[in-house]
């Protein structure tokens, strides 16, 4: 094993904490703890990381900290966490062909759990993927959001979301006319 | 150099016009395919008995008040940049969308602003009716019928296809989607090996309900007894779950295929860069001779490019278009007599 691949990652989150890639707590307990080779196809998860050890090279990487300045601790720590999980996925190509025959709407058992957190939580996620440009886990957060209104009727979703309702009762009624028709089919 | 160029060819906004009046001129548009399937709406025929299973068609939203930018916003969910908003409303299936769509201005103009519901809900009315008339708007994503909608050839034999099939989203002509093996569509009854519920929950399962044409077309006579409601699924998925399930293959008693037709509409040929559709196009001067020399050929249907292939090597299309003049002049006494009594356009169509 070269030494290169035992270096440690390190991320600097927008509070100033030095976060190391394979000590972040999740994967301190025991023997699941990751293997310091596999560090770095844990930070790989994220194209804008991937993007910036590259930049840095072999010997930039153990002295330096990567700053993810739109990132707190809290939300890099769950990211990382998550990256973990999937170090091991294969790479999604760009335009993947969804076989529809399937229901998408699906999530993995585990990203549920994962996603079990309170709604702040939750969009702080979904910015960082999105910042930190990790497609597979900005799609498993915008498919929960989804979720999040499963069954729900417009007002609940109103309440879900705290969402003020700026229609007129005559636009009201509009609607209602036409959500009949396509509900109770 | 340019203007060598410019000389030995034709100016391309010309051809285009020009191949636009040879599709008008030598075309037209078969629909007595759409009596067979879904979204065709036969009041007259149909009886009694199953009169109460009708319903109008969706009524056509009108715009609401605010034109500009709503004033109010979206409560939490305004944290979240208007892409990654997109993405999530593009993850709600039809009827969460449609919900959403009712809860306040911003929620309309961001379901609105989506392009697949646009298409859908502007092109495919039909095929977007019978989605939510067979309660497959729980689990299908306007994206997912926007795939089928920009392809335009059968996905079974390449030609043009201008019908879905909705178990599996299958973009398919009308002979494949009677004779194709793998678009077999049986109840959901039909494997007694295992629970419907478990069964239910991974496949597509499509409420159909007897339509008119049972009582029209003699092709599927055991249908026309049925007078309710029938959960459909596609045979093949449904034959690959059951054995993952009880781990043993099914051999034997397959089903017919013509069922088919009770869940699949109408799809137009969706052309993506221009956000046009049009129907199936099917060739007059085919139609003018073929009926006798070979039966078959009258029942082709082409894309746009197809037909324009096709019309290089047909010379009863030929002489048609030379007949009108560039189309100057009315053609329509030498058109097939069932053209041009337009006999295979049904009455009442809905589309």
């Amino acid at each position: 094993m070269s030494d290169a691949k035992l270096q440690k990652i390190l991320l600097q989150s927008n509070d100033g904490v030095t976060i190391d890639v394979g000590k972040s707590p999740p994967l301190d307990i025991g023997f699941w703890r990751t293997p310091p080779s596999l560090y770095r196809a844990v930070a790989e998860r994220s194209v804008l990381i991937r993007n910036m050890l590259e930049d840095l090279g072999d010997e930039g990487i153990g002295n330096q900290a990567i700053p993810i300045p739109n990132v707190n601790e809290a939300v890099l720590k769950k990211v990382i966490e998550w990256c973990d999980h999937h170090r091991n996925d294969p790479v999604q190509p760009a335009d993947e062909e969804a076989d529809t025959r399937k229901k998408t709407t699906d999530i993995e058992e585990w990203d549920q759990k994962f996603m079990q957190v309170d709604q702040e939580m939750l969009f702080e996620v979904i910015l960082a993927a999105n910042y930190l440009d990790i497609k597979p886990l900005l799609d498993v957060g915008c498919k929960t959001v989804a979720n999040m209104i499963k069954g729900k009727s417009p007002e609940e979703i109103r309440k879900t979301f705290n969402i003020t309702n700026d229609f007129t009762p005559e636009e009201e009624e509009h609607i209602r006319r036409e959500n009949e028709w396509a509900e109770d089919r | 150099m340019a203007r060598a160029q410019a000389r030995s060819s034709v100016d391309p906004g010309q051809l285009q016009s020009e191949n636009d009046a040879i599709v008008r001129v030598t075309t037209f548009h078969r629909v007595d395919g759409f009596a067979q399937v879904w979204g065709y709406d036969l009041d007259s025929q149909m009886p009694r008995h199953v009169n109460h299973l009708y319903r109008p068609s969706w009524p056509r939203p009108t715009p609401l008040s605010p034109k500009g930018t709503p004033m109010t916003g979206l409560g939490v969910l305004e944290i979240l940049p208007v892409e990654i908003l997109h993405e999530v409303v593009s993850q709600f299936t039809i009827r969460q969308a449609m919900r959403f769509r009712s809860v306040n201005h911003r929620a309309r103009q961001v379901v609105d602003n989506m392009l697949e519901y646009r298409a859908v809900t502007r092109h495919a009315r039909a095929c977007f009716e019978a989605i939510l008339e067979t309660r497959m708007s729980d689990t299908l994503r306007f994206a997912d019928v926007f795939r089928a909608m920009c392809m335009q050839q059968c996905e079974k034999c390449n030609r043009a296809g201008q019908y879905i099939h909705l178990p599996t989203l299958t973009r398919c002509c009308l002979p494949c989607l009677e004779l194709d093996p793998s678009l077999r569509t049986v109840r959901l009854s039909h494997f007694t090996e295992i629970d419907q519920r478990t069964l239910r929950k991974q496949v597509r399962v499509v409420l159909a309900h007897p339509r008119p044409y049972m009582y029209v077309y003699i092709n599927a006579p055991d249908e026309a007894k049925l007078s309710r409601r029938v959960n459909m699924t596609d045979y093949e998925t449904a034959k690959e779950v059951v054995e993952r399930v009880k781990g043993t293959a099914i051999t034997g008693n397959e089903p017919q295929s013509q069922r088919s037709f009770t869940v699949s509409c109408p799809l137009p040929l969706y052309n993506k860069s221009a956000q046009t559709s049009y129907w199936a196009l099917s060739c007059k001067g085919c139609a003018r001779v073929r009926p006798r020399q070979d039966p078959t050929r009258v029942n082709e249907e082409f894309t746009r490019e197809g037909f324009l292939e096709h019309f290089q090597k047909c010379e009863e299309a030929q002489r048609l278009w030379a007949a009108s003049e560039g189309s100057t002049r009315d053609i329509g006494h030498l058109d097939n007599y069932l053209i041009r009594n337009r006999g295979l356009k049904p009455n009442g169509i809905r589309i």
